[in-house]
């Protein structure tokens, strides 16, 4: 091994980022952690800020994800005053969350995670990229890309603007598609379930390949969702958590989550990790769309149903970090159906919208991100004006598990001595997670990921991909 | 004659530009529901229609600007990168701004410099340094600066470009400042003046005087070298 | 020869890269005219190539930021602001009103899932003492507002840089494109603080309800009150309040407000000062906001 080896910065995920992995006297890897070099300091900014107004400064915590901050933050707010919304509100929201999760799934799991699994993890960086896919199978990136399109055109009628949608309001939804609009949707619900049929077949197939380290990347921790009584839900619904072996370990509500919760600082970063509190210890879990899974029983649409079940066969509750993938393709199959089932014959022409206001306390909110839980919390005065903020964000719980993950692949690659090989396999373990760097620490920026060997805490070797290799 | 025109696309047909304008330029076309030039020649370029023009639909053109106008050029400069299809403002580069200050900035501060002198013999650093502490209370500040270091660096952007600032602080009580560009010293060379005179001990008092308030801090002077084309003064700091 | 383009991003939210893929099918006639060598959310370039457009997103909040900026800059024939972030400082730039210690303070030890030790990070680059845009710390050749910038604007604006067609970007602001009726009406009163459902096609301001179109360079397409919000102003100011230092957001919509429904400027004005974070949260940190008459909005803003 060289001296002196860089990986910076680590792509294809969301944020800024550096990985350090411990090594033993004999060379082997003891342990691995990831850094996170950003930070915003939301939960200051949104202090002083009007009540009404933070659905739409919130979305600016992130770009790939705002609709999650758009709604959580409407929920929050909602579940503080007392308001109940409409039902075709609720559709709505609903209509363009589940275009936002097939925008946000379909850019992780094929332009991000995708050509780690498609090209191969040791493949040479300038071909592991959706940009070299485009030149090698042109047909495959355009179904890819009009697959996202779906989703975002999907949020952009619904919410006004694709990326930061504004059209959630305390009450209920400011304008709703007109209905030619909503025919279109409904039409690229059906086209979408089919690429995705297409799509999963061969990114699945491409799975076997790698079937090898599915057992490797194993993180033996609790999953935590929600759940509509055993159905996957992505609106505020009673938060569980399952232990390893897929018994039920506690259940909470939005409102009791800081008794259930406590963030750490992590070495070198500015990202905190989130564990459950249990009495004098502490617990480690992961969320996202495998702790979905694990937790619920079934979703509500055919085909999702049935690509759970066959999911299920193999074993459940499933650990692996590739299995995150395999989770996101069925998550999106259900977005698909669900589009075209809103559209089809659910949403009617009922009001959309009551009065909200004004009003103050305390505004907790709990909703299933792309990436998983995802809590606001905010305390404001009786004029609306926020006394203070807290903001509990899916990437965070994953902190241990992430770390746990670059870890397993890390070592399990550490033999073969291949630089290329061992830092990518990291990368891959992180980019599994879909990491949200630019949530997570409520900052974002350019994505430096170092790869530094330490030895007794010292730095005795970093690895850096690129020109000088 | 000025020439306006109003951009009908962006109009919203709000009519409050008919209402601002002082000579009544614009009627309002009810059925278009857009304003009309009907009296232009009578428009003497007060730009209350534009401003209020809540589309930004309403442009001038061959106007004349009274100097007194004030426009931030920095922000035209700005605004001239946003790749917008409007004429801007004419905005002095910054050499003619260095000639124009140049003359009239010197000749008032030569024959300052001398009436001090006359008038209050000894007494020039502490003239300089009472205009230094002046100045830092002041001019508007955007942050107060949390220590020492920090006021030396506003006070490098402050004082940019007439001077170029270049100082080194060990965090103590060292401080050398290396005056590259300077304007006492071109205006100087302009006229003849010798270097480290009478002007100079004014701008190392006035700058001394500054950066003491900025920074909480006391300035001495230990030494100073002029150059050519650099000086340094070494300082003293006692922070509080 | 293809025009090379390299992106890289600062302290945002990495909207505007993902607003750059909403140009859907338009993305991929775009690359064929233009050749990527540096786009850290879809490839695995490291290090900094050179390039004709460097295109930055994001704002300056730590020392890393710094040097990624200036790295670009570097190896950048010209350099794109990318978004109100770069630009103005965008939310991030909210950061501006506080000291660091503040922030990092709040943030690991007064939040109520804070871990009851209250250690800090440790060994995380140090964060700037302020935030500021990226033309105040390189020079910048091409500003794109907006929050993100509208596919419609990010296509002019790269078939601008990429010299195919001379800019025809507008000056105008986002009423210009809004599709609702500014009337004048008697008897509104301000509304703050409630969330009511208004009427389809008047003017939000003719409603009584604060709406920063009129103040709002148009990077948007006016998506916002068209869809029954009111404008944020998230692209930044408009040109007027860009190079006139009079001008300012809030006098300007108290004084037109004032015009169209008759309430009190001061009514109009003392509310947007006592939500000052709110109403000025996108170019907070930006000279072009805190030279004006609004040297006080710490005070405004409540510190």
């Amino acid at each position: 091994m060289k001296e002196k080896i860089y990986v910076d910065p680590v792509t294809r995920i969301e944020g800024h980022a550096k990985i350090v992995l411990d090594v033993n006297d004999s060379g082997g890897i003891t342990s691995g952690h990831l850094q996170v070099l950003e930070i915003r300091g939301f939960e200051k900014l949104l202090e002083g800020m009007e009540l009404f107004k933070l659905p739409l400064i919130t979305g600016r915590i992130c770009g790939v994800c705002p609709a999650a901050h758009h709604l959580v933050s409407v929920t929050s707010i909602e579940n503080g005053l007392g308001v109940k919304v409409p039902a075709d509100a609720k559709l709505l929201r609903e209509l363009m969350y589940m275009g936002h999760i097939l925008h946000s799934h379909s850019l992780s799991t094929f332009v991000l995670t995708g050509p780690d699994v498609l090209v191969g993890i040791g493949a040479k960086p300038q071909d592991r990229n959706v940009l070299a896919l485009l030149k090698m199978a042109p047909e495959i990136v355009k179904k890819i890309l009009r697959l996202r399109s779906i989703g975002q055109k999907t949020v952009e009628i619904v919410g006004g603007r694709g990326v930061h949608p504004v059209t959630s309001v305390p009450g209920g939804q400011a304008s709703r598609p007109e209905s030619e609009e909503v025919v279109k949707m409904g039409q690229w619900g059906v086209e979408a379930a089919g690429l995705i049929k297409e799509l999963s077949d061969v990114l699945l197939k491409k799975l076997e390949n790698i079937a090898e380290i599915n057992e490797v990347a194993e993180v033996p921790f609790h999953s935590m969702a929600l759940t509509d009584g055993g159905r996957v839900t992505f609106m505020e619904n009673v938060c569980r958590v399952v232990d390893p072996s897929g018994k039920e370990e506690r259940t909470f509500t939005a409102v009791e989550y800081a008794d259930n919760l406590v963030e750490h600082p992590m070495q070198g970063s500015y990202m905190r990790s989130v564990r459950l509190k249990a009495g004098s210890e502490e617990k480690k879990y992961f969320v996202g769309p495998l702790a979905r899974l694990n937790v619920n029983e079934h979703f509500s649409t055919p085909e999702a149903d049935r690509l759970l079940e066959e999911f299920k066969a193999g074993g459940s509750p499933r650990l692996s970090a590739i299995d995150y993938l395999r989770a996101r393709l069925i998550e999106m199959m259900y977005c698909a159906e669900r589009i075209a089932d809103i559209c089809g014959s659910e949403l009617g022409d009922g009001p959309i919208r009551v009065e909200a206001g004004p009003g103050g306390g305390r505004f907790t909110g709990m909703i299933e991100a792309p990436r998983g839980v995802l809590i606001h919390d905010y305390e404001a005065d009786d004029n609306g004006k926020i006394l203070s903020a807290n903001l509990i964000v899916a990437t965070q719980n994953n902190y241990d598990a992430i770390d746990h993950a670059i870890t397993a692949l890390a070592k399990h690659y550490k033999p073969t001595g291949d630089e290329n090989l061992i830092m990518n396999s990291a990368e891959f373990a992180l980019r599994c997670f879909d990491p949200c760097l630019a949530c997570a620490t409520h900052a974002a920026g350019c994505m430096p990921m170092e790869l530094e060997f330490r030895k007794d805490g010292k730095v005795f070797s970093t690895v850096r991909r690129g020109a000088e290799g | 004659m000025i020439r306006i025109a109003i951009d009908e696309e962006a109009c919203v047909g709000c009519s409050l530009c008919v209402d601002e304008c002082p000579t009544d330029v614009f009627e309002f076309d009810e059925e278009k529901r857009i304003p009309r030039v009907v009296r232009e020649k009578e428009c003497f370029g007060c730009l209350s229609c534009s401003q209020i023009c809540p589309a930004s639909a309403i442009t001038h053109e061959d106007i004349v600007h009274s100097e007194d106008h004030y426009h931030d050029e920095e922000n035209i400069r700005l605004a001239s990168r946003l790749g917008i299809d409007i004429p801007l403002l004419h905005a002095p580069s910054d050499d003619e701004h260095r000639k124009a200050a140049l003359e009239d900035l010197g000749i008032r501060l030569l024959s300052v410099a001398s009436v001090f002198r006359q008038t209050l013999g000894g007494s020039l650093p502490a003239v300089g340094t009472m205009a230094g502490m002046t100045l830092a209370t002041q001019l508007p500040r955007y942050r107060v600066p949390e220590d020492f270091q920090e006021a030396l660096d506003m006070a490098v952007k402050q004082f940019a470009p007439a001077w170029d600032l270049k100082p080194d602080y060990d965090g103590s009580s060292g401080l050398d400042i290396k005056v590259g560009t300077c304007f006492i010293r071109e205006l100087c060379k302009e006229e003849g003046i010798e270097l480290g005179g009478d002007l100079c001990v004014l701008f190392y008092n006035y700058l001394a005087g500054y950066l003491g308030k900025m920074g909480s801090a006391r300035l001495k002077l230990k030494e100073s070298i002029p150059g050519d084309s650099q000086c340094t003064y070494k300082v003293e700091v006692y922070t509080k | 020869m293809k025009t090379r383009i390299s992106t890289e991003w600062l302290s945002g939210c990495s909207g505007c890269h993902v607003a750059m893929v909403d140009l859907h099918e338009k993305l991929l006639n775009l690359v064929e005219d233009v050749e990527f060598v540096r786009i850290p959310v879809l490839m695995d370039e490291k290090g900094y190539p050179e390039a004709d457009v460097g295109i930055v997103e994001g704002a300056v909040r730590s020392e890393h930021d710094r040097h990624c900026l200036m790295k670009m800059r570097e190896s950048c024939k010209k350099l794109v602001a990318f978004g109100t972030c770069a630009v103005y400082g965008g939310p991030s730039g909210i950061g501006w009103l506080y000291r660091k210690g503040v922030i990092l303070d709040k943030i690991y030890k007064g939040t109520v899932t804070a871990s009851r030790d209250g250690a800090m990070p440790e060994g995380a680059p140090e964060l700037e003492q302020s935030v500021i845009p990226i033309d105040e710390a390189v020079d910048v050749d091409f500003y794109v507002p907006g929050c993100p910038p509208h596919p419609y604007y990010i296509a002019l604006a790269l078939k601008t840089l990429i010299g195919a067609k001379a800019p025809e970007l507008k000056a105008r602001t986002v009423c210009s494109a809004c599709r609702r009726r500014m009337e004048k009406r008697e008897g509104v009163k301000l509304q703050r603080g409630v969330s009511v459902a208004l009427e389809e096609d008047v003017c939000l301001l003719s409603q009584g309800v604060v709406c920063l179109g009129s103040v709002t360079l148009d990077r948007c397409q006016a998506q916002c009150p068209n869809k029954g919000v009111a404008c944020a102003g998230c692209a930044g100011p408009s040109v007027d309040l860009i190079t006139e230092p009079h001008l300012d957001i809030r006098t300007m919509i108290a004084r037109r407000m004032n015009l169209l429904t008759g309430i009190d400027q001061q009514e109009i004005i003392d509310y947007m000062e006592s939500e000052a974070k709110t109403f000025y949260a996108y170019a907070l940190s930006s000279p072009v906001i805190y030279k004006k008459p609004t040297v006080e909005m710490r005070e405004w803003a409540g510190k």
